[in-house]
């Protein structure tokens, strides 16, 4: 017996492995000042900038385009820290990263707190519903759902109980859609009503858009912002559908308004402008592929650097950037990263 | 006796303490029983008791130490986590010295084990790869019905921009009938318009890495 166990308790433990610590601090280095300030970016796979390596991560992920932002509004060096964990659910960021290493936003040099989650319970989610057979069991979705509302909730309470006391913005990032196109596709399992297929777009993207409701609806209520993702990844970037609004406006979280509203515009009212953030329209004719060749994560420029399997990177360098007319960059709409990152920064205080 | 013995091997100590059969049976338990322990102990040494880990400790963190979270029995558990917390273990934790598995490798063998949770969520990369087409000059005024869509490598390299058809405004022709559109929306040289530099793009070679 003992015999048999022995190679099952080591594949067990072999194979337990599922997700990746991915920490990188990267101090945007500006010529000419003395004060430094810090960015601290706690998440999943999305602020790591998991690039499909084991070794590096993009080194202007997300929180670093935004510490680039900041750089120029305050004349400052800005260290954007980073502690991230790839395939993390949102209780596995909560618990390891934001408590278990709370300590770095807790530096007094510390001003911007962000975190993102949640993108791990709806892949997990979908993935487990796309396996299903016979009657649909949609508590898979309800369930990530629950959870995500509960850690981001409790993330937020605990940023505001633990982050140093100057620090001058809080962010959420909620989620885009990755694989919208590839989800236009029917179910192996039957709903339990109709005796048929369902369409399984039509059953992430309401369970999608209740947690990106809760998130900023949550931002709102506790103090923080809502970098909204979806719209951004998930809307043109001009009035495609010739409503009068830009397309990634019209589709943004409205502070206050109520789950049933947003996700009735999202779903229905907007449905049509959604499109895959693998074609996301800057303009009538040019269109930007934000996701990366595993359909899931954001692309990004400006190279990567050592995160994952050698250890974390700990360095700095110049600005790619030093001024910003409009505050974007000239590729802020052309990299998923850099969208994400001028999504966050627009929340920036005018001084540190 | 001794000619039954093979060379080398000790006289059978009849009537000692424990005769040779059960020295080698106490022997063969000892060595599963350590490797029992091991086992377990390693198991849950790389499930990592959820207390401050060596990340927390900001001071003479190396740039390139792994970053194993290890158990610190100095700390206590940090207020407001939970004592169960950590729910998955670190990829860093199970891969051997010396080897370097491609996620994608990772990803297929944790899949093949029945898990597809953490990164084996995650479609390999390759899953959607990069669209070949036209290669649009920068400077070529492009007729209504076309697009450039522009794409990135994996390591973060730009791609050339291709040409590709608006689904929803495609170009028409003579009879001024929409021409029909490719499911990928991809222009082949043939319904490139007119004047148009027919060369195909090359995805960059992967980066160096810093």
């Amino acid at each position: 017996m003992i015999l048999l166990l022995l190679p099952m308790l080591a594949l067990g433990s072999e194979l337990g492995a599922s997700t990746l610590n991915q920490n990188v601090s990267w101090t945007i280095d500006r010529a000419g000042t003395t004060a430094k300030y810090r960015l601290v970016a706690y998440g999943d796979s999305i602020y790591a900038g998991y690039n499909g390596s084991i070794n590096n991560a993009a080194k202007y992920s997300a929180p670093t385009v935004d510490a680039e932002y900041l750089s120029a509004l305050w004349n400052a060096d800005i260290e954007s820290v980073r502690r991230t964990k790839s395939g993390a659910v949102a209780k596995d960021v909560y618990d390891n990263k934001i408590v278990a290493e709370k300590s770095y936003m807790q530096a007094t040099t510390t001003r911007v707190v962000t975190f993102e989650m949640c993108g791990n319970d709806g892949l997990q989610a979908r993935t487990a519903f796309k396996k299903q057979t016979g009657t649909c069991d949609y508590t898979v979705l309800s369930t990530a759902e629950a959870n995500c509302k509960t850690y981001v909730g409790k993330a937020m309470d605990y940023i505001n109980a633990n982050t140093y006391s100057g620090t001058k913005v809080k962010v959420i990032s909620n989620l885009y859609y990755p694989g919208y196109n590839a989800d236009n596709t029917q179910s192996t399992c039957k709903d339990a009503t109709t005796g048929a297929t369902v369409k399984m777009q039509d059953k992430f993207l309401p369970s999608i858009a209740r947690m990106n409701y809760w998130m900023c609806e949550l931002a709102r209520q506790k103090g923080f912002q809502c970098a909204d993702n979806f719209a951004a990844y998930m809307g043109s970037d001009y009035d495609k559908n010739s409503d009068g609004q830009v397309d990634s406006a019209a589709l943004r979280y409205v502070a206050g308004e109520s789950e049933s509203s947003y996700v009735t515009r999202i779903t229905t009212t907007l449905r049509s402008t959604i499109i895959d953030a693998n074609t996301h329209f800057v303009s009538a004719g040019s269109t930007y592929d934000f996701i990366q060749s595993d359909d899931t994560h954001p692309t990004y420029t400006g190279g990567t650097v050592s995160a994952g399997l050698g250890g974390g990177t700990t360095s700095s360098g110049a600005p790619r950037y030093t001024s910003f007319t409009g505050g974007k960059n000239p590729i802020w709409n052309n990299y998923g990263h850099e969208l994400m990152g001028w999504a966050v920064s627009v929340f920036n205080t005018v001084a540190p | 006796m001794n000619a039954n013995r093979r060379s080398g091997q000790p006289p059978t100590r009849v009537g000692g303490f424990l005769s040779r059969p059960v020295q080698f049976l106490f022997a063969i338990a000892f060595v599963l029983g350590a490797c029992v322990f091991a086992a377990l102990h390693f198991s849950n040494g790389s499930r990592r008791t959820p207390t401050v880990a060596v990340q927390e400790k900001e001071q003479g963190e190396s740039s390139w130490m792994p970053q194993l979270s290890l158990p610190d029995s100095s700390h206590g558990i940090p207020e407001g986590m939970d004592p169960k917390g950590e729910l998955t273990t670190d990829v860093l934790d199970q891969i051997a010295h010396g080897t370097t598995p491609t996620i994608a490798e990772w990803i297929q063998k944790l899949r093949d084990a029945g898990i597809d949770s953490g990164i084996a969520a995650f479609n390999p990369p390759g899953t959607r790869p990069p669209l070949i087409g036209l290669a649009v000059p920068e400077d070529f005024v492009l007729p209504k019905g076309y697009i450039r869509h522009h794409q990135t490598t994996d390591d973060g390299q730009p791609i050339e921009a291709i040409l590709m058809f608006d689904a929803n405004d495609p170009p028409v022709d003579g009879a001024h009938r929409p021409i029909p559109v490719p499911e990928d929306r991809i222009v082949t040289p043939e319904l490139a318009p007119p004047g148009f530099p027919i060369r195909r793009i090359v995805i960059p070679l992967p980066a160096e890495q810093e």
